[in-house]
């Protein structure tokens, strides 16, 4: 069965040219806030009560290490002002949630819609097309073995002189999933449904596609620490046979082992 | 000149945290009383899920007694820290035996749980009206425990056991 396909005219052109300023302009104000976090560390000696740590101690070891107090200053509570009482806590008051980041591989079951396909071949392409995309992943877990994430993915940015022109040149979705997952030892292994839109481009062709995504799928995650994980994760479109999806990740979880082994 | 020092002190966070993604060397491994993030100086006990060990640092001008607690959870899930639960017991020079409680003038101690296979560390002070000769510490009551496990340090960080 095939899915869904809503032709929809954008102007402004591709959709990869619109949002790649958007794209940089997330990193470049992602890197500016990260350098304005190192700087604050140097202003330790005016923290009052609320220390100031850098994004990436709070990611690292999420909070368990103390910067070093400066020379002189003293370690005692109540005297110090370098860190704060139970710093190596903080986390727990966070919500138990996980990040995720990786690249999967799309695999399309129907090439171009006919509109695009017309400009080649009378018929429509057989045989489907692959898009290699990024994802980011943010996910919380609801009750004990049950979560809940979102996925956003980026991908397939095509060589606009590319001469396939049946194969899709951008595509971004973005996902919802209801999952559950257990450990197995060092292993966690899940099973989710996901659902959402996709919207992809092909060259030579005017405006964007939007599909409707829907797929099962399994993960097995590896515990590299207690806070850190690499897995893998296949799905299986439930709307467009045919069509699959495989990834690779690596993933940070705010609570040690997802705060599920008690 | 602050601008060269936050990038400095961004890459050496950065890197800190390659190295920790590479080592794996956060987590803290039971009974190790190891950490890459801390030491663990001073007389150690294990109660429950914690690691603990308790060492006598020297004490303020003021005359308090320095107690410095560092911590590593042997479990994988959180456990309770409560410093604040502390019992801990001073002696004079004379053998009087007085109750000590930690020196917190903006109420910052309170009971809070670490998360599993992770370290932490606090000094508190314990303020006395004569000096302290040793401390003894009851590290169950940390954990919430009743029965009652005692460590006892004497002053210039030299432990000593108590039965």
């Amino acid at each position: 069965m095939d899915v869904s396909r809503i032709a929809i005219a954008t102007p402004g052109g591709p959709l990869s040219t619109r949002i790649a300023p958007l794209l940089a302009g997330v990193l470049v104000v992602g890197s500016a806030h990260a350098a304005l976090a190192d700087d604050d560390d140097d202003d330790t000696d005016v923290a009052e009560s609320a220390p100031v740590f850098s994004a990436d101690v709070d990611l690292c070891c999420v909070n368990h290490e103390h910067p070093p107090c400066p020379d002189g200053e003293s370690e005692v509570v109540g005297y110090r002002r370098c860190t704060r009482y139970g710093a190596w806590g903080s986390n727990l008051l966070d919500p138990d949630m996980f990040v995720q980041v990786g690249m999967n591989i799309r695999h399309f079951a129907t090439h171009a819609p006919m509109a695009a396909a017309r400009t080649t071949t009378p018929e429509r392409p057989q045989g489907g097309d692959d898009a290699l995309m990024f994802d980011e992943r943010i996910g919380y877990p609801i009750t004990h073995g049950l979560f809940m994430a979102f996925d956003f993915e980026l991908g397939n940015f095509a060589n606009p002189d590319s001469k396939r022109t049946n194969d899709r040149d951008f595509v971004l979705d973005g996902l919802l999933s209801l999952g559950v997952r257990g450990g197995l030892g060092p292993i966690s292994l899940g099973a989710e449904l996901s659902g959402g839109v996709m919207q992809s481009s092909f060259p030579q062709q005017q405006g964007e596609q939007t599909d409707a995504l829907v797929e099962a799928r399994g993960r097995a995650e590896l515990w590299l620490a207690p806070w850190f994980t690499v897995g893998g994760a296949i799905g299986a479109s439930l709307i467009d046979r045919g069509a699959w999806m495989a990834g690779l990740y690596l993933g940070v979880h705010t609570w040690a082992y997802a705060g599920d082994r008690y | 000149m602050k601008t060269v020092s936050g990038l400095l002190m961004c890459a050496v966070m950065r890197a800190h945290v390659a190295a920790c993604l590479a080592l794996a060397g956060c987590a803290y491994q039971p009974g190790s009383f190891h950490s890459v993030m801390q030491d663990f100086d001073g007389q150690q006990a294990t109660v429950d899920c914690l690691d603990l060990a308790i060492d006598r640092r020297p004490d303020l001008p003021n005359g308090s007694a320095v107690v410095r607690f560092a911590f590593g959870n042997r479990c994988d899930h959180p456990t309770v820290v409560d410093l604040a639960a502390a019992s801990v017991v001073g002696r004079t020079a004379d053998g009087q035996q007085v109750q000590l409680a930690a020196y917190d003038p903006r109420h910052e101690i309170q009971v809070l749980r670490i998360d599993g296979r992770a370290v932490g560390r606090e000094a508190l002070a314990y303020p006395a009206d004569t000096p302290i000769n040793e401390i003894c510490v009851d590290v169950a009551s940390i954990a919430h425990r009743s029965d009652a496990q005692w460590t006892c340090l004497a002053s210039r960080s030299q432990p000593r056991e108590v039965p």
